[in-house]
């Protein structure tokens, strides 16, 4: 065991004073960062670049007053001239002038801008909608409705349990974080196990290395070290996404709503060390297999892209999650890990199916670390030279 | 006493490839064994089933008498004819970590191979990037690598290939010095004049199978020609029980073979008697490892 630690310690550090592992590990969060700095400052600049919209009622539907709901508020003005001289002073940018006749027509003028903002747009439609509905005598308490007739949905669950909607996105939230999170690792790992092997039978020192431990002690070793090297770059990101998400949520009020939920933590918890295990079998294999890195580069790709099948079919999954696809892929042991939290994440899946689904992945990722310890003793030596589908099968039944 | 090593009819195949058909040899303690064969003849593949990395399709090997496997692999030294070292890391890192692969603490391997480095004359070159070194700087570190951890069995794969005359004389002390504390060397080259120098014993294989195994000094003997070789000066007269005289080389060497019947005894008598010949240097003509390495594996 001790030796297994010291080669998982080894490839750790060797791989990871690489300058592309440092770019892997922190351009992303810096991107993430960046981002949420970048929303802030969008909603600073609208903030405060959204001045009242001043307005001049000719119709009498704004008589009661302009909403105070709308995001942008509106400055009623006597006249024409007195928001023209407004306008002319830069106390206002534009003014509209709703007309007489504007509940025939439907025509109105805007003053000053060329483009008023979506949400200026937003406050004058309410206003105007709230003058038309009182003045067709629709009671107050209608009137809400009728400008927003979905507002207050409910959205239930298949157990008649009320679902909120930051639920919802929190479960959304954590599914892509964690099925980004295993992907990224799964990719990286991937990548770097490879390298690693192929890299070692190319410079022959594998042939050292196998003499000195066990086959089981070198793979071991391997997995566990380069494996924690995807891992840590899975979480640097994650941990970028953390403190992204905590400063966007003190800037940003839709961000603070969100919570994440613990029954998809869990899951992943569970699911994506069991998917990483299994990657890392098929990546020794295929390593054994192939003599050089770059010929093995787009099996470990096959591999890394079914792993992420689910999150480009997201859409799917989001629609119908129980559907025959999204079943599929989340029994498939490759795609499984994804597939289960997209599937968690817009609803209950069975337990019988999550149990399967956990269970056929922990059985393939045991087989394939057994396959790959024999198989890569059957290869490992194998310079420049590709390992058969025949010697590969023959290694696979041999004692 | 258990042997270091015992190889009993092993044989291996690779899918229709015979790479090796029926080998059997021992190596005893403290011996320098050498391993002799053309390429391709079955060495590696023998190596390879020693340290475990291949099973026998048939056979035995035995290892300090137990079967090759976890309990032995810490007491096996290994100096591979493909040289594999860590390119990018510093001489130093890389040596620990390897010793650290055979068991050793990293404090024990620093302490221990800062004795070899010193030994080897790569003290100065710990902290250098082992990509940076010469050919026969690897070779030296690798030749470390395969003894920081002071096995008992040390197999060496063209251990003095890209070494200069100095290195190789440095190896060669390093190996004498080894067998003389009771450890053993198997040895396997094609520099036939470095088996002659350091084997006691040899074995060739050749298309999977043993040729010729025993003492160095036996197997040379066996292939001698009744010849004498004789260095001197003066006029050599006719000698009775000799076929025909060779010149050999500029040095006046002459190759005398013998009629059958007549000994080398009798023509050292003969020698003595002759006044007009100055004889400096009398030997019984043994041929060559090398000569015998030819003639073996040409079939001659």
């Amino acid at each position: 065991m001790r030796r297994l630690l010291w080669i998982a310690r080894h490839d750790y550090l060797r791989h990871a004073r690489r300058r592309g592992f440092l770019l892997a590990s922190i351009g992303m969060p810096i991107l993430m960062l960046g981002g949420v700095g970048l929303m802030i400052l969008v909603q600073i600049r609208a903030a405060h670049a959204e001045p009242a919209l001043a307005y001049v009622d000719q119709s009498g539907l704004l008589a009661h007053g302009a909403p105070a709901a709308g995001a942008v508020p509106l400055q009623a003005y006597p006249d024409q001239g007195a928001a023209s001289a407004a306008l002319a002073s830069g106390q206002i940018d534009a003014y509209a002038v709703i007309p007489p006749d504007y509940a025939a027509t439907g025509t109105f003028a805007i003053y000053g801008r060329a483009q008023i903002s979506p949400a200026a747009r937003d406050s004058l439609r309410e206003a105007l909608s709230r003058g038309l509905l009182a003045r067709a005598g629709i009671a107050p308490e209608l009137m809400l409705r009728a400008i927003d007739p979905l507002g207050e949905v409910q959205l239930r669950g298949a157990d008649d349990m009320v679902v909120e909607s930051t639920e919802l996105i929190g479960h959304g939230v954590a599914a892509v974080i964690g099925s980004l999170l295993f992907v990224v690792t799964v990719a990286s790992s991937a990548t770097y196990l490879l390298q690693a092997l192929v890299e070692e039978k190319e410079n022959r020192t594998m042939e050292i290395v196998t003499t000195s431990v066990a086959p089981w002690q070198m793979i071991g070793g391997k997995t566990l070290g380069l494996g924690l090297l995807g891992l840590s770059i899975g979480l640097a990101w994650l941990l970028g996404l953390l403190v992204a998400w905590a400063i966007g949520a003190a800037a940003l009020a839709p961000l603070r709503a969100v919570a994440l939920p613990l029954d998809i933590v869990a899951l992943a918890a569970v699911a994506l060390p069991l998917g990483l295990l299994l990657f890392a079998g098929l990546m020794v294999l295929v390593s054994a297999l192939v003599p050089t890195a770059q010929e093995g580069q787009p099996l470990a790709g096959l591999a890394t892209a079914i792993a992420a099948l689910p999150l480009l079919l997201s859409a799917l999954f989001f629609s119908a999650p129980a559907g025959p696809i999204p079943i599929a892929l989340s029994l498939f042991p490759l795609s499984a890990p994804v597939a289960l939290l997209l599937r968690l994440a817009v609803g209950s899946v069975p337990a019988w199916q999550v149990a399967l689904s956990l269970g056929l992945l922990a059985a393939t990722a045991i087989l394939a670390i057994l396959a790959a310890s024999r198989i890569f003793r059957a290869g490992m030596l194998r310079y420049g030279q590709r390992l058969g589908l025949r010697a590969a099968l023959r290694a696979l039944w041999a004692a | 006493m258990m042997l270091p090593l015992q190889i009993e009819h092993v044989a291996k195949s690779f899918a229709q490839t015979v790479a090796v058909r029926d080998v059997s040899f021992e190596v005893g303690a403290g011996e320098i064994f050498a391993l002799l064969g053309p390429n391709g003849a079955g060495k590696t593949t023998t190596v390879r089933m020693i340290l475990d990395i291949f099973r026998p399709d048939h056979g035995q090997i035995r290892l300090f008498g137990g079967l090759p496997g976890a309990q032995a692999r810490d007491r096996i030294g290994y100096l591979p004819e493909e040289r594999g070292l860590y390119r990018s890391l510093t001489l130093l890192d890389c040596l620990v970590y390897l010793a650290q692969l055979k068991g050793l603490a990293a404090p024990e391997a620093r302490r221990r191979l800062a004795g070899w480095l010193e030994r080897l004359d790569l003290a100065d070159h710990t902290r250098k990037q082992v990509g940076a070194l010469s050919r026969g700087m690897q070779q030296k570190a690798q030749f470390i690598a395969a003894l920081v951890h002071e096995p008992d069995l040390l197999i060496i794969d063209e251990p003095f290939a890209a070494l200069d005359p100095v290195n190789t004389r440095l190896i060669k002390d390093v190996l004498r010095a080894f067998a003389a504390r009771g450890k053993t060397v198997v040895m396997s080259t094609h520099q036939m004049h470095l088996v002659e120098e350091l084997a006691e014993r040899l074995v060739m294989i050749d298309h999977g199978e043993v040729v010729l195994y025993g003492r160095v000094d036996e197997v040379r003997h066996q292939f001698a020609a009744n010849a004498v070789q004789v260095e001197g000066h003066g006029r050599l007269e006719q000698l009775p029980g000799v076929a025909t005289i060779e010149p050999q080389g500029a040095n006046g060497s002459l190759l005398l073979r013998l009629a059958n019947g007549t000994t080398p005894q009798q023509i050292f008598s003969a020698l003595a008697g002759q006044s007009g010949y100055v004889v400096e240097r009398f030997a019984v003509a043994v041929p060559s490892l090398d000569e015998i390495f030819v003639r073996v594996v040409a079939g001659a």
